[in-house]
């Protein structure tokens, strides 16, 4: 594959980096890759083919995890432990993804993309307060891997829990991986979910541990689309600039705020970017697919 | 919601203190620092001398080649490949600390992450 991108100036790359800031911001603050904003802008503002959006992209998201984990690792906000053992299913699922989404017809990936902006949106709508850890167990357990403690900035003291029903969450994170393989995402948008209602993780440790994992789900699908060329330097590299920065204010306003407000704004945004995405896909409108 | 619950006696003290979170954090950030200063050196260079922008839809083999070459492209090529290897360079920190720690479970665990990202990699190549 060998054709030119839209042409490229200060302003181009300024644009860039401010999507890349908004994905960074988010990404972290949500524990998501960030994608979800990165495509639809690539596909529907450059113009750029879906798979080399869904290429590059991939490749931001890696940039929102190393930057965001690199905090929340520090913090102790992010779970080691619990996150290689996610990545172990969870980067099996990205390859089988990736596979398939090379055999994709755009105007299908555009619908799948588009349904899971909705789903994501529905999710952050509908989720309920985090649930509260589990009691302590007696004094002569012994300790479990999984378990962590940390301080919580907003709150000002320490949480300790323990992640349960382990054995569906890998199960379910093999979905993950698929989705991020097909899609061009990290996977957050079902990951956090699972972490925080499935396994009982706080909320703002399982947006760290997501935040963590993707990077490598990120890897794994980048593999399949690199060897395929569905790469843009030129386009990467201002968006990742922006995603670090992004990604600052979103670790630090992750730590100090509470995100239930913010999620239904969050959740608006999505909608707003899956229906220009649907329409496109089904060749609606003046942004139909051209074919 | 209150989040402060009784310390376990069953779990470790502030768990970000122990060497694995502190050497990961090393880690992930050198990582990002690399790649960022890559990625603004070679946009800096490439606004500046105004050189021809590469075609849409490189591939890993040619990011590595154009690597070799100076020039924009390069570092930003550069920066690319610093970023992919950033979160591998993370699961084969732990998979030494956790060696050294005497940890076979989780060594085994990051050891088998290992695999699964280089069994992607075999595949990739061999599609290409």
């Amino acid at each position: 594959m060998c054709y030119h991108g839209p042409e490229m100036d200060w302003a181009a790359f300024v644009s860039m980096a401010g999507l890349g800031f908004v994905a960074g911001a988010f990404g972290a603050l949500l524990g998501i890759g960030g994608g979800v904003f990165v495509v639809p802008y690539l596909t529907l503002v450059l113009r750029l083919p879906i798979h080399v959006a869904i290429g590059t992209s991939m490749v931001t998201v890696i940039a929102n995890s190393n930057a965001a984990a690199a905090t929340y690792v520090r913090a102790g906000l992010a779970n080691i432990r619990l996150g290689m053992l996610m990545e172990s299913t969870t980067v099996a699922g990205a390859l089988a993804g990736a596979l398939i989404a090379i055999a994709v017809p755009a105007g299908v990936l555009g619908v799948l993309f588009a349904a899971a902006l909705c789903y994501a949106s529905y999710s952050m709508l509908k989720r309920r307060p985090a649930r509260q850890p589990e009691a302590p167990a007696a004094p002569s357990s012994p300790p479990s891997p999984l378990a962590v403690c940390y301080r919580d900035l907003s709150s000002g003291g320490t949480v300790t829990y323990c992640p349960r029903h382990v054995r569906w969450a890998l199960l379910a994170n093999v979905f993950t991986g698929g989705l991020a393989g097909l899609l061009g995402i990290g996977g957050g948008i079902v990951q956090v979910p699972v972490l925080n209602l499935v396994m009982g993780v706080p909320m703002k440790a399982a947006v760290a541990t997501s935040a963590l994992v993707l990077g490598l789900t990120g890897v794994t699908s980048s593999f399949i689309y690199f060897a395929e060329g569905y790469l843009y330097p030129l386009v990467i590299a201002p968006v990742a600039v922006g995603v670090f920065a992004g990604s600052r204010a979103g670790t630090y306003l992750a730590q100090r705020t509470d995100g239930t407000k913010l999620r239904r704004v969050f959740a608006v945004v999505l909608i707003v970017a899956a229906v220009p995405m649907v329409m496109k896909a089904l060749g609606l409108g003046p942004l139909a697919v051209e074919r | 919601m209150k989040s402060t619950v009784q310390p376990r006696p069953d779990v470790p003290e502030i768990t970000a203190a122990s060497r694995l979170y502190r050497w990961m954090h090393h880690v992930l950030r050198a990582g990002v620092t690399a790649s960022l200063a890559l990625f603004v050196a070679g946009l800096a260079l490439w606004l500046i001398t105004g050189a021809e922008p590469p075609p849409l839809g490189a591939s890993l083999d040619s990011l590595v080649a154009g690597a070799r070459r100076p020039g924009p492209a390069s570092l930003v090529g550069l920066g690319v490949l610093v970023l992919l290897a950033t979160p591998v360079a993370r699961v084969l920190l732990g998979l030494l600390i956790f060696t050294l720690d005497g940890d076979r479970r989780w060594a085994l665990l990051s050891a088998t992450v290992l695999a699964l990202l280089g069994i992607g990699a075999a595949v990739a190549l061999a599609l290409h």
